[in-house]
């Protein structure tokens, strides 16, 4: 199930809340139990097959988030115990995820055909294996307690607002609030509104985007001629559809956790205003660039090691981060440019520098290493990745300009000049300063309001509404 | 402020949900819970089946869900939106704004000569059988239309290589492009602005032609008076046809909203009998007969006005013009864009069968014998009238 769909809007999420708020309103074990078989059928929605794979990875975790408490943390039983579950959680995803890309990887590279099968993928196992992974090392780490009741894991675990598309949280982080929580009004109404700014995002401008992005990488996977101009305005309009998208379903997922009572951290925070690729990666996706740092770059030595060290370190975060996007050999190569940008910046000290008068060349070039990276990351294959860079810098023998560029151009230049300012902190800012304004709060909520109609719309309309996380 | 958005949102979410919506959910729901707590013979109904019908139930019976969708396409209009992406189709404002849909790229010959293969079997049957055989070849919207630069526009390229290789192999044909500029006639009066169908005045106009480019190759008699436009009364309903384009764009998605509709029907007496397979035959007058006034209700979204004319589809339809007995046996072989020639056609003709053997589940029905129907009927002419893709 999608938040942006009918189904969601009108049937689950007004169901949820009433019998969670009204029915259920003094018994905290009981809404938790609600909430997870919730969860679960959201999740069987969708994917009814998979359902057990979710149920049995949050059975095996829990068992080994008491055998940690069992034994002792910091143990050397428990960090074996840690081992095993971690080996378990990336089995799972292995299987899943990579085994198919492995075959053909084997048979590329050795010359014998091993055919493996592809399995179907279980939406949201990337998010909900990372999750669990946290679940068990922060438990060891001392940093939340062991949960007795599996269905308290389960719903850490299996919560439908982050389960499949994420933010990826941590246990630290909900661990009190799983059984303490505490819903408030404040909560509950301002939930609701970040929930609603979220679905504006991912359906009247990530939905209308991707119309225009997914034509021009359809055409270059295709390999038919594109001009510089149009192949630039499709990798500018996947720019801004990935990030309305990702960014959406992180705020409707963070709105939602806060109409429950959970706080989940922030996942964006303006990562286009970057001025250098270091603090896009700390603005972009931050629950996934804090994981892959506090489970696998700090536990590695992180920077606190030699040179040649910090390179391996790096190396093994970016290209582990490339392929938890996905089983291709895009997302390696998607990882490994930024794996080399990071390093450039690191051992140069670009991303200390500060000079205002260059702000905008260094803005310029976070920007076009940005866009680069995405087309990479959203090309179906290196070939059709090196199509489309060829035809966006004129190595293809192709035309400046043509027809499609003048004519999506035309199309879509008023919602991309939109994207583009909500890229940017400017409503935020103006928010700031008229806090406190009735006007201010009323036209808000006005505004809010009529977005979420116009939403709904689009969804009665039968509009086009992508769910660009299949690969996770 | 933010209780006042969620109270708004509530608020918005059950007067969608009030009435049908609802009532629907719950019955479903029930169904559900009563096959999984054994009540109804398990193994019939399960989640999937659920989660269509509360997927069917959403998309289709939420109040105001056609106000909704004329906000979407108003909200479309000012983004400057010229392609519309649906689930199942792609309809393109073009520079005038009246919507088109099925734009093709240029045809190689192979496709070409497909297209001519039935036309040419058609015209072998009419022979053998002694009838005169006239293929009508009709433009499709885009022919007069500029899309916009990113959207390929070869219909008016594909309508001249049909039109080259029917004059090649000797077909009769009429080529109703030409005719139409002959005359003067701008897109916005042979077409809707919101479907793709032409409309009843250019339904008059082809009927006449045709008999008239039958009397000339082939000397067929018929009432002339009886197709004159000033034969004629024309009812105009204003704003009240929201065509198949604008029924997936919506509404306000170009500046013409919905099509003027008319009416147009005989001033001097008629008689006809008309008869579809599976249903009782319609005897009277020319509007009692041959339209159907069912589909007059002005509801946007809901009702197909164009079928006023003929009814719709059907494989088989015969028309006796009780008036004319000895007039001409005339079979046209047709498609929709039949639905607003062959109530006129019939005026001049005795008896009028009209066929549609386009392949697929529409019409209903199988596609009727031609070879033997035709063979058995032995018409005086044949004509083949279809959108020429």
């Amino acid at each position: 199930m999608l938040f942006s769909s009918l189904p969601f809007l009108f049937f689950f999420l007004p169901v949820v809340l009433a019998v969670y708020y009204l029915l259920l309103r003094k018994n905290r074990p009981l809404q938790n139990v609600f909430l997870f078989l919730a969860s679960l059928f959201f999740y069987a929605w969708g994917e009814p097959r998979f359902v057990l794979v979710l149920m049995l990875s949050i059975a095996v975790n829990w068992m080994a988030g008491l055998a940690i408490v069992r034994f002792g943390r910091r143990t050397r039983l428990a960090r074996f115990l840690v081992a095993l579950d971690v080996i378990f959680n990336l089995s799972f995803l292995f299987v899943y995820k990579y085994l198919g890309f492995m075959g053909r990887v084997f048979t590329r590279l050795s010359g014998c055909e091993l055919s493996l099968p592809a399995l179907a993928l279980p939406i949201g196992i990337s998010f909900f294996t990372f999750q669990a992974i946290s679940y068990v090392v922060d438990i060891y780490r001392g940093k939340g307690e062991a949960q007795k009741n599996i269905l308290s894991v389960g719903l850490y675990i299996s919560f439908f607002p982050q389960l499949i598309a994420g933010p990826i949280v941590r246990y630290e982080t909900v661990a009190a609030e799983i059984q303490g929580r505490r819903e408030s009004a404040e909560d509950f109404f301002s939930g609701f509104s970040r929930f609603v700014e979220g679905l504006a995002k991912k359906v009247l401008l990530a939905n209308k985007l991707a119309i225009l992005a997914d034509t021009v990488f359809g055409a270059a996977a295709d390999g038919a001629p594109l001009s510089v101009l149009f192949s630039w305005l499709g990798a500018a309009a996947y720019a801004l559809q990935l990030f309305f998208d990702f960014s959406g379903y992180s705020d409707m997922a963070i709105g939602l956790g806060r109409m429950f009572g959970f706080h989940f951290l922030e996942n964006f925070n303006y990562p286009y205003i970057s001025t250098s690729i270091s603090e896009f990666w700390r603005r972009w996706h931050m629950s996934l660039g804090t994981w892959f740092r506090d489970y696998v770059f700090i536990p590695l030595g992180g920077s606190r090691v030699s040179r040649k060290r910090l390179l391996l370190n790096l190396f093994i975060v970016w290209v582990l981060t490339g392929l938890w996007h996905g089983a291709n050999y895009t997302y390696i190569v998607w990882g490994l440019l930024y794996f080399v940008l990071l390093v450039f910046e690191r051992f140069t000290g670009f991303d200390k520098k500060r000079k205002d008068s260059l702000r905008a060349l260094r803005w310029a070039y976070t920007m076009f290493f940005v866009i680069l990276g995405h087309v990479i990351f959203r090309s179906d294959s290196i070939g059709a990745a090196a199509c489309m860079l060829r035809s966006m810098f004129a190595l293809n023998g192709n035309a400046f300009s043509d027809g499609m560029f003048t004519g999506y151009f035309a199309q879509n230049v008023r919602l991309m000049i939109i994207g583009c300012l909500l890229s940017t902190p400017l409503f935020k800012r103006i928010g700031e300063r008229c806090a406190g304004s009735a006007v201010y709060a009323f036209a808000r909520a006005g505004l809010l309001f009529g977005l979420f109609v116009l939403s709904v719309a689009s969804l009665v309309s039968n509009a086009y509404n992508p769910f660009i996380y299949f690969n996770f | 402020m933010d209780v006042l958005l969620f109270l708004s949102a509530v608020l918005f979410t059950a007067v969608l949900l009030w009435g049908n919506a609802f009532s629907a959910l719950a019955e479903e729901t029930g169904t559900l819970l009563k096959y999984k707590v054994g009540m109804l013979p398990r193994g019939e109904y399960g989640l999937a089946d659920y989660r269509e019908a509360v997927e069917s139930i959403l998309q289709n019976k939420l109040q105001y869900r056609f106000s909704l969708v004329s906000l979407n396409s108003l909200r479309e209009n000012l983004l400057g939106t010229r392609i519309v992406v649906t689930t199942d189709t792609t309809v393109v404002k073009a520079d005038s704004g009246n919507l088109l849909g099925d734009l093709r790229s240029e045809y190689d010959e192979e496709t070409v000569a497909s297209r001519l293969a039935p036309i040419e079997a058609l015209e072998r049957l009419a022979e053998q059988n002694g009838a005169g055989f006239l293929c009508c070849l009709v433009p499709t919207k885009p022919v007069y239309e500029t899309a916009t630069p990113n959207v390929i526009n070869a219909n008016g390229v594909n309508y001249d290589l049909i039109l080259a290789e029917t004059v090649k192999r000797g077909i009769p044909y009429l080529d109703f492009r030409s005719l139409f500029e002959e005359q003067g006639l701008s897109v916005g009066e042979l077409f809707f602005y919101t479907d793709h169908h032409w409309r009843p005045a250019a339904g008059l106009l082809a009927a006449r032609t045709i008999c008239g480019e039958l009397s000339e190759r082939y000397g067929f008699v018929y009432p002339e008076k009886d197709l004159d436009p000033a034969q004629f009364r024309v009812q105009t309903y204003k704003d009240h046809f929201l065509g198949s384009y604008g029924k997936k764009t919506g509404l306000l998605f170009t500046q013409y909203g919905a099509d003027d509709f008319d009416l147009i029907t005989p001033l001097f007496p008629t008689d006809f009998q008309a008869e579809v397979a599976g249903q009782p035959p319609r005897r009277g007058e020319f509007e009692d007969s041959l339209l159907d006034s069912v589909y007059l209700r002005k509801d946007y979204y809901e009702a197909n006005t164009y079928v006023v004319y003929s009814g719709g589809d059907f494989r088989l339809q015969r028309i006796d013009n009780l008036l004319h007995p000895d007039g001409a046996k005339i079979l046209i072989v047709r498609d929709s864009a039949g639905c607003v020639v062959t109530p006129f056609l019939a005026l001049a003709a005795g008896e009028l069968h009209v066929v549609d053997d386009r392949e697929g589940s529409y019409p209903a029905g199988a596609p009727i014998d031609l070879e033997s129907y035709i063979s058995e009927l032995r018409p005086d002419y044949v004509v083949y009238l279809k959108f020429t893709y």
